[in-house]
């Protein structure tokens, strides 16, 4: 009856609980565990003694992990490490999601389209060391395409081992790093191009809608769900970055592609003695930020 | 209603318990019948690869051969070995038996958590020198065994590019810039000095030698113990004379190591400044003739790496890795190393006349100065991964802020361990 409580029986609610268990035990030993580790050691100093907030405030006055004043300046990075991270997400994230949109909706129609998505997804299912290893050779002075690509336009003058110079490997990393992402944006978007009604389309095309209009008025709301995937996806990628800064120049020259992920790194694993402490306060702020803005776009989906 | 004639739960039970049974009366037997377990195979970790590591693979045949005992060796990155050694024995286990590193502070950070063995009892100290193992003492233990030694004695140069472009071998520091100037203006030549990068371990040979060459090895000594600021005068004076060189455009941008050897043969590059162990690789190792080494003039001193072997606490093969131990502290061990090119050895016992001309010769110049401890090596920690980086950063932009730079190494600075 409407409004009546209803009683669920001692076998409805031990049922679903005991299938919970295993999962639940696995996160508690495997991701709440570490993260509560992870914290409370970010409030110890590196003989064991709880220090607060003191690690935090360490991590925020060094110049490798926030330098904004070159940025004001204009001048070429070192930004510090949270900032190239901000500059990783302003570029890879609008790039790869569009260029993502793009490829899954012009490969949708044309003939060998799966072949060509297959040649783009390369670039996800390679191993990131590996991505890494083929952003150095790319953009080598001597053996790389893209200074090969230059001399054929003429621009020969300009080739330089773009990795090499504070200047640019921020940019190339970035760059570079669309190429190997934008797989996984299309293969998400093309999925979600499949779950589109064609009777969608064609009604809109019997009503003398243009293409762009169709794209617009019908592609891209329809593709909400799979834009909130893509972005959250996207963005942790961004935030945990770590494996292509490393294998091409250890985050630098001069710290100038440094990401929170490497400092984390080089903080846990090359200071004498170890310094775990400033190590899981950036891994803290990390969990923090990434946690924020996957339940932030989560709550989005869940909504949408 | 028929009865289901099939096997009863307590028949199941007893084929199940019969098969658990018979399992295990087998493995006993085969356990109990299995021969007597091989000698193991001990696994060593270092930073060589390539000629390096083909010549260590033939010093330790000798060992191989004369204890059964077989060695497989994995070559590591600096980093790579710098990182994965901690990490393992943290975590408990030791993946290496012997490890072979060439930095004191990080031996003895590995010491200081109990994760390595006391090497005093295995070698006789009497035949290295002091210095050699004070760094790797802590407490009256010895840490590591001196394996062997590079000395960083200068630069490398083809001697017939020398002949071919008239060139000579400066004595001043002076003749040192025009040779510079000289080589930069042949044809052909994309830059007088070539620059190894790799982590930035050869940036910061270079760096280290314009230390020593411009202000004194008691400067190094003095960097190194925080006796001298990083962003002292003294110090800077050296950093404006090396930015200077690097603005005139005689240095190449940096480029991996090994590409670097092969492009000071074919002449795009004059001269290259590496350790003594460059003459084991090719192709100088097979043109030692042909190959010659000046170091910076006027200099007082110069860097030497001692290669350590260190014996992990955790090993399971303890007694088969201290005859390894005792094998690499050897002179016949060092000596059969020397022979090989590109190193001079620890063991005092160890004569001239098992070295190469090239090899003697960097010898007896080391013999002539003072030899003081590699800077970043000594200092380890994030000191060392920030000065590699700095320094690729001042290659590729030298008119970069030498105070900040200097700053940031002084901010990064810790007293080493020894």
């Amino acid at each position: 009856m409407k409004g009546e409580p209803t009683i669920m029986s001692p076998r409805q609610i031990t049922t679903p609980l005991l299938f919970l268990t295993p999962a639940l035990l696995l996160l508690t030993i495997f991701v709440l565990f570490p993260v509560a580790n992870t914290i409370y050691i970010s409030l110890l100093n590196q003989e064991g003694e709880f220090v607060g907030l003191d690690n935090y405030a360490e991590v925020f006055g060094r110049r490798d992990f926030w330098n904004p004043q070159n940025l004001m300046e204009g001048k070429s990075p070192p930004y510090g490490a949270s900032i190239h991270n901000g500059i990783w997400i302003l570029i890879h994230l609008p790039l790869s999601v569009f260029f993502g949109l793009l490829l899954a909706v012009l490969l949708r129609e044309v003939k060998g389209g799966a072949i060509i998505k297959s040649a783009v997804f390369l670039g996800m299912v390679i191993p990131m060391i590996v991505g890494g290893i083929l952003l150095r050779f790319i953009y080598d002075k001597e053996a790389g395409i893209l200074n090969g690509l230059l001399r054929v336009v003429g621009l020969g003058h300009l080739a330089r081992t773009w990795t090499a110079f504070p200047q640019t490997i921020l940019l190339a990393l970035i760059l570079g790093s669309v190429w190997i992402w934008t797989g996984f944006c299309m293969i998400v978007y093309s999925a979600g191009l499949e779950g589109i009604p064609v009777d969608l389309f064609e009604a809109a095309k019997i009503d003398g809608a243009s293409r762009w209009r169709i794209f617009w008025r019908i592609t891209v709301p329809m593709l909400r769900p799979a834009t909130i995937v893509v972005v959250t996806m996207t963005l942790l990628w961004e935030l945990k970055i770590f494996d292509i800064v490393w294998v091409i120049q250890r985050g630098g020259p001069g710290g100038a592609s440094n990401v929170m992920a490497l400092d984390m790194f080089l903080d846990a694993f090359f200071s004498i003695p170890p310094n775990f402490g400033t190590a899981s306060a950036i891994a803290t702020i990390l969990t923090i930020m990434t946690f924020g803005f996957a339940a932030y776009m989560v709550n989005r989906m869940v909504k949408s | 209603m028929k009865r289901n004639k099939g096997i009863s739960q307590a028949g199941w039970m007893a084929i199940v318990a019969g098969l658990i049974i018979i399992i295990a009366a087998m493995g006993v037997v085969l356990y109990l019948t299995l021969p007597a377990p091989e000698k193991p195979t001990l696994t060593v970790f270092s930073l060589w690869s390539g000629t390096e590591e083909e010549n260590f693979l033939e010093a330790l045949e000798t060992f191989e051969e004369d204890t059964g005992i077989s060695v497989r060796h994995v070559g590591y990155d600096t980093l790579e070995l710098l990182i994965t050694v901690p990490t393992q024995l943290q975590a408990g286990v030791a993946i290496a038996d012997v490890v072979i590193a060439p930095w004191p502070s990080w031996i003895l950070s590995l010491a200081g958590e109990d994760y390595l063995t006391n090497v005093k009892d295995m070698i006789d100290t009497t035949k290295f020198p002091e210095t050699y193992l004070d760094v790797v003492t802590a407490d009256s233990a010895i840490y590591g065994v001196p394996f062997k030694v590079s000395g960083k004695p200068g630069f490398w140069y083809r001697t017939s590019f020398f002949t071919d472009n008239d060139l000579t071998v400066p004595t001043t520091y002076n003749e040192f810039e025009t040779l510079l100037a000289d080589i930069s203006a042949i044809d052909g030549v994309d830059a007088a000095i070539a620059s190894g990068n790799g982590v930035g371990w050869p940036l910061s040979d270079t760096t280290e030698a314009f230390i020593v060459g411009l202000g004194g090895y008691q400067l190094q000594l003095d960097l190194i113990f925080g006796d001298e600021q990083f962003n002292s005068t003294a110090v800077k004076d050296v950093f404006v004379e090396l930015a200077s060189l690097l603005q005139a455009g005689y240095f190449s941008v940096p480029d991996d190591f090994d590409a670097q050897v092969a492009k000071v043969w074919d002449g795009t590059y004059g001269i290259y400044f590496q350790g003594s162990f460059i003459t084991a690789f090719e192709p100088f190792a097979s043109n030692l003739d042909d190959v010659g080494f000046f170091p910076l003039p006027e200099t007082d001193g110069a860097t030497g790496a001692v290669d350590y072997a260190i014996m992990p606490a955790l090993t399971k093969h303890a007694d088969e890795a201290q005859q390894l131990i005792e094998f690499l502290a050897s002179a016949e061990a060092q000596e059969i190393m020397v022979g090989l090119g590109g190193f001079a050895a620890a063991h005092t016992d160890v004569p001239d006349s098992a070295y190469s001309s090239i090899d003697l010769e960097v010898l007896q110049f080391l013999r002539t100065v003072t030899i003081v401890p590699d800077l970043d090596d000594a200092i380890g920690g994030t000191f060392q991964t920030t000065f590699w980086d700095q320094l690729k950063a001042l290659w590729v932009t030298p008119t970069m802020d030498l105070d900040t730079l200097l700053q940031t190494l002084q901010d990064e600075w810790s007293a080493p361990s020894f």
